[in-house]
């Protein structure tokens, strides 16, 4: 095969780059292409403009998802945030206003809606003691968990009123046992927080069995500080005749000289 | 924007692409067809189709690599006219539609060097060699006009110089 010369290449090269159409032939081309622009008008589709071209949403396309998603962002971050705040915190009325109602939103169970107001009401409990061991708790904060709590068991009992499964009893049995839990606790400074973690959880065979096969005696022994809401047969001294449900709504609401001494 | 200002839009896009380009294209058209004449029509018809895809509101990522493609198309199409079977088949029988000796010939000697030699080259290093030797084209630019990656036309274009070195004496 018939070798090139390398240096004759390169300047082959070079001339070649410098080839250009002919100036005369180059205008008579532009020419010659622009007129026969002239006869393809295009009336196609292309050239229709869309009637949502101009529309506000095409508009606002662009800065309405970037809002959305920055608030997405934002309120997710602090939802985060609030998550570990304590009574007297800033974010704490966003935990518990906004988050937490916001969570129960989702649940439609009425046995889910139970247990997760109990676990809020065990949260609060743990929140305060938190702030005792930390000596920080000042009466405003426990004031603002304690009613807190007292809410979320309220809601909890009546979610539990709409249980329609044997699941009721236990639930409602568990609800009382968390109330007095709470009582106590404040009461004789017992640690609330881990007593009440073992009740608020419904074991499956409780919630399977429903109220007659809880062993209320072990319950009582359990809570025997004084406070004697359930008795053997599963009724509250406060209204045992009721028959509607197995156990009926108790007295909610702290009383006054079981106010935990703060300081 | 009516279709008055398009077409004014469009125009203007049009002449800044005639100037930017035609004289690249006029030379990859002379390379591959070795006819003035055929490369001025060539590249008359790249314009137009050019004209006919922006007209349809489609978007063109890069002006030059498309030009490059469309007349590359043109010049297949120009070779299947020309002859009665099929390209692809003259291909594979080992014709080359960029090769010299059955055109007319580029009259600057000097040129047709460059030409010759980079047609020697396989099928696939060619076009990749030409255009960035020539052209001065970047990676990416030759693989979107060749329909294939900016790596592939990498590797293309070193074993296309491994193998231009081994035409040189």
């Amino acid at each position: 095969m018939k070798k090139t010369d390398k240096t004759q290449f390169n300047s082959s090269v070079e001339s070649l780059k410098k080839t250009k159409m002919l100036e005369n032939d180059r205008n008579d081309m532009e020419s010659s292409i622009f007129s026969a622009l002239d006869t393809r008008i295009p009336v196609i589709p292309g050239f229709i403009p869309s009637p949502y071209q101009h529309s506000v949403f095409e508009r606002t396309k662009k800065p309405l998802i970037l809002g959305l998603s920055g608030i997405v962002i934002f309120s997710g971050s602090l939802a985060f945030a609030a998550n570990g705040a304590l009574p007297g915190d800033t974010l704490y009325k966003i935990k518990t206003k906004v988050t937490e109602p916001l969570v129960l939103l989702f649940k439609h169970d009425p046995t889910e809606r139970a247990e997760y107001q109990l676990g809020l009401a065990n949260k609060r409990a743990a929140e305060i003691k938190i702030l005792k061991d930390r000596n920080t708790l000042t009466v405003e904060q426990s004031k603002e968990a304690n009613e807190i709590m007292m809410n979320n068991i309220n809601a909890a009992w009546d979610d539990s009123e709409n249980i329609t499964t044997g699941a009721k009893g236990s639930i409602q049995i568990d609800i009382q046992r968390v109330k007095s839990d709470l009582i106590n606790s404040t009461n004789n400074g017992i640690d609330s927080s881990s007593s009440l973690k073992a009740t608020s959880t419904i074991s499956s065979s409780n919630m399977n069995n429903g109220s007659s096969s809880i062993d209320l005696k072990q319950d009582l022994k359990v809570n025997s500080s004084g406070n004697r809401l359930i008795d053997a047969n599963g009724t509250t001294p406060h209204n045992s005749s009721a028959s509607s449900s197995p156990i009926s709504k108790p007295d909610l609401s702290f009383p006054s000289k079981n106010t935990p001494d703060l300081n | 924007m009516n279709i008055e200002d398009r077409r004014k839009d469009f125009k203007q896009r049009l002449t800044v692409a005639y100037t930017n380009h035609s004289d690249s294209l006029f030379r990859l058209c002379l390379y591959k067809t070795s006819s003035n004449e055929t490369a001025k029509d060539i590249l008359q018809e790249t314009y137009l189709r050019y004209w006919d895809y922006l007209s349809q509101g489609k978007i063109v990522d890069s002006e030059k690599a498309f030009l490059f493609q469309i007349a590359r198309n043109l010049i297949i199409d120009y070779y299947r006219k020309k002859k009665s079977v099929s390209l692809d088949s003259l291909k594979e029988e080992g014709f080359d539609p960029g090769d010299a000796s059955h055109n007319k010939i580029v009259n600057e000697a000097e040129v047709n060097i460059a030409i010759e030699t980079i047609n020697n080259l396989d099928e696939k290093y060619k076009d990749v060699v030409y255009m960035r030797l020539i052209e001065d084209m970047p990676m990416e630019e030759i693989g979107r006009s060749l329909g294939i990656s900016a790596n592939t036309a990498t590797v293309r274009f070193h074993r296309g110089m491994k193998q231009l070195e081994k035409e040189f004496k």
